[in-house]
């Protein structure tokens, strides 16, 4: 679930969405990504509360901003209902902005409530791989580095992930988020994390329902097909590829702007 | 290639970072010191617990098992 920076809070109205439909699609991991999760514990709670009888694994993605101690780190943690995992989001501009400590006490307080802890580190470049060394000090966890797309504030600051080339091995691939089903605040459903679900018009890209998003014309294009077959379907198999194309987010966007232009 | 640039490489293919042509590509553009730093972390991150992309899809879920 992506919390929308259109509105402040989920409506009654769209809870009750989210919840018929992870019922309806017997989901079994929900995580709760931002902005920033910790802003809307109420929310979480309610949403967590309402699927108590079901089997699910609810985890948070945070930027780690409560965690000024141990004992506020549990506070908060503590206060959402079920939390099986917390992911702390930590690059290079994180690291501006957020103590070491503040790592360690969230680590210290995922330990003692015994939730799953790990580290998503965004990446411009492969030497920000150096911030695994003042991680190592810290305990032990997982840590998924994952390159930044060009989207949004990072589109518009150029600094997004780069690449020397194009790498025509994506073409071989399928879409990474194909079994994922993000709920938009304020907008619907989507299997997209990136710049398509930003930019699209609703109903391309976007559906209100999860039943509506899996009949779409793009979920069938993007859980059935690789890259290359799926530029062959929409007509545009001569697309020139530039290097970003490497990174399949980048090139599902410039696929379905290649084929549908301002009517995207 | 010098024996360090073949680890660097072979290090950030592992995790996802780039194509082997790319990564072939990267390196030529380092410094030497960014590539000591480079076999440095390498070195690191055997005791560490470094997912590549295909373990993990969006934000650290997991992919959902079922749908529709």
């Amino acid at each position: 679930m992506v919390g929308g920076k259109k509105k402040s809070q989920l409506s009654q109205n769209e809870k009750k969405l989210i919840i018929y439909s992870v019922k309806k699609h017997k989901t079994k991991h929900v995580l709760f990504i931002g902005g920033e999760p910790t802003l809307y514990i109420r929310e979480m709670n309610d949403i967590i509360l309402r699927l108590s009888n079901m089997d699910i694994k609810f985890r948070m993605t945070t930027n780690g901003h409560f965690a000024r101690s141990k004992s506020e780190a549990l506070e908060v943690l503590s206060s959402i209902n079920r939390l099986s995992g917390v992911n702390l989001s930590y690059d290079r501009l994180h690291a501006k902005f957020l103590p070491e400590q503040n790592i360690k006490n969230l680590f210290a307080a995922c330990e003692e409530l015994k939730i799953n802890f790990s580290i998503i580190m965004a990446m411009m470049s492969p030497m920000d791989l150096v911030l695994l060394k003042k991680l190592n000090k810290i305990g032990r966890f997982t840590i998924m580095p994952q390159k930044l797309l060009p989207i949004g504030s990072a589109k518009l600051n150029n600094i997004g992930y780069k690449y020397p080339s194009f790498d025509e091995g994506v073409l071989k691939k399928l879409c990474p988020n194909r079994r994922v089903i993000i709920y938009m605040c304020g907008q619907g459903f989507t299997s997209c994390c990136s710049s398509l679900a930003l930019c699209a018009r609703p109903g391309r890209v976007i559906h209100h329902t999860v039943g509506h998003h899996l009949n779409s014309e793009f979920y069938k294009l993007i859980s059935k097909y690789t890259f290359r077959k799926m530029m062959r379907e929409l007509g545009v198999s001569g697309l020139k590829m530039l290097p970003e194309d490497s990174a399949p987010c980048v090139l599902c966007e410039h696929v379905f702007r290649a084929r549908y232009g301002e009517s995207l | 290639m010098k024996y360090n640039d073949k680890i660097v490489v072979a290090f950030l293919v592992s995790l996802g970072m780039f194509s082997v042509a790319q990564a072939g590509q990267y390196i030529s553009t380092l410094s030497s010191k960014q590539k000591k730093e480079l076999v440095e972390i390498k070195e690191l991150s055997k005791g560490m617990l470094l997912a590549d992309r295909a373990t993990a899809s969006i934000e650290g879920t997991w992919e959902q098992s079922s749908h529709g």
